[in-house]
């Protein structure tokens, strides 16, 4: 193994303890939800400084090896998805501490037939188990499994397509709930955008392993 | 040099571009014209090839022998600033899909009363002195730009409470206030990203004095 491929794995590492971090985030969120747990929402927003200190790290050590290594082909692409795929968790990490907030400022336990009409629980279901195999697929650098996401996606749009309108019926029978109900549509647009994060995450690795793919065949027609 | 000259232009094209979506989207609400915001969601394509580009373009001239260390910094801010800038072209996309799925065209006492066409142009002003701060590189305009978005945060602290009222007093009108509800969101995370944005030039300039 030269020094080159030491940092990229580290590198890779690091991506992958990031990944983790968001997804305890969005777990976290996803309990606090379910029980209006107020204690778990203000943990996930503390996590959030342990997130944006491990983008940090990522960017300058991705950027540190471009300077000490210069790097070319598949190992340039690589850290170039790096990069992309650590602002996209980023991101979510925010999207999880958003919800959080949310539920900090929601004052009564969310009403159960608002929870259940709307399918925001389902979603953040579906938005926590698209990040997971995301995971997988950068791990394994899987292909396959990340083009699975695009499929799985369209659960997300379908919630959020339909948000206006089932919000709409649940405050025609249930005015006096306003605060809530606009929280949880505020929660379905959010969890819309795990689902394109994830999205734009599956394209970076797909871009990197047909570059690895291509490098390969390349070496073995020589 | 002339590498880092033409991606410095494309990303002040990509720049363009997104100020012509987030221009289009508000005319979309104001005129309350569909086929403009499908146009919206149309070029979304050209913005997602544009941001392509620029990563490719960024790639090429990292693998460029004459590539230097001390163009690294750059590449790093235009790598950030691609993302950022594709973000806010989504967020355009978002607000055209909110004005195509609404039924009849927006209430003028609504539109008023939550200033949500004030808080489009001021999200629109904000992000033009973005740009000025990218091109010209100087931190002063990326303090304009802060000043601007807490006052953007001011007036969009009434909006809230006013939309709630608009609902308990007409709520045969929830098909007009929950996308107005749906599209102030979107700008208030447009805001978020120019700040971000902004945050990105500031540092690199000042690394650059330094």
């Amino acid at each position: 193994m030269t020094k080159l491929d030491a940092e990229l794995s580290t590198i890779k590492e690091e991506a992958i303890e990031m990944w983790t971090l968001v997804q305890s985030q969005l777990q976290k969120g996803l309990s606090s939800l379910i029980n209006f747990d107020k204690d778990l929402a203000r943990e996930v927003i503390m996590i959030e400084r342990r997130v944006n200190g491990a983008e940090l790290k990522i960017d300058r050590d991705c950027e540190d090896i471009f300077a000490i290594y210069s790097p070319v082909a598949v190992d340039l692409r690589f850290l170039l998805a790096v990069l992309k795929i650590n602002t996209n968790l980023e991101r979510m990490g925010d999207i999880a501490e958003g919800i959080a907030k949310m539920i900090m400022d929601t004052k009564e336990p969310f009403k159960k037939d608002l929870l259940k009409s709307t399918q925001v629980i389902e979603m953040y279901h579906e938005s926590l188990q698209i990040v997971n195999e995301i995971l997988i697929a950068f791990e394994k650098e899987d292909s396959a499994m990340a083009r699975g996401i695009f499929k799985r996606d369209e659960f997300l749009d379908h919630v959020n397509r339909k948000a206006n309108d089932l919000i709409t019926d649940y405050l025609k029978e249930h005015p006096e709930d306003i605060d809530q109900a606009l929280t949880v549509l505020s929660m379905i647009r959010r969890l819309e955008r795990v689902g394109d994060q994830a999205e734009n995450i599956a394209e970076e690795i797909i871009f990197y392993i047909e570059a690895k793919v291509i490098k390969h065949i390349n070496r073995k027609e020589k | 040099m002339r590498y880092k000259e033409s991606i410095r232009k494309e990303v002040i094209e990509m720049w363009e571009l997104i100020h012509s979506q987030l221009t289009k989207s508000l005319s979309a609400i104001v005129l309350f014209d569909k086929d403009l915001a499908r146009e919206v969601i149309l070029i979304e394509e050209r913005v997602n090839s544009s941001e392509l580009m620029i990563d490719s373009d960024c790639e090429n001239f990292i693998a460029l022998k004459s590539f230097s260390q001390t163009d690294l910094p750059f590449i790093m801010i235009v790598l950030k600033t691609n993302m950022l800038l594709e973000r806010i072209g989504d967020a355009a996309v978002h607000i055209a899909n909110e004005i195509i799925h609404t039924k009849k065209p927006y209430n003028t006492r609504l539109l008023e009363s939550t200033h949500l066409t004030e808080l489009f142009r001021m999200v629109i002003k904000i992000f033009d002195l973005s740009l000025s701060s990218f091109e010209n590189e100087d931190s002063s305009s990326g303090e304009i730009v802060f000043r601007r978005a807490e006052a953007f945060q001011e007036i969009n602290s009434t909006s809230h409470p006013t939309l709630k009222n608009f609902i308990k007093n007409n709520p045969d009108q929830l098909d007009q206030a929950l996308p107005i509800f749906s599209i102030i969101k979107n700008l208030e995370r447009v805001v978020d990203q120019i700040k971000d944005l902004t945050k990105e030039v500031i540092n690199y300039s000042d690394a650059k004095v330094a």
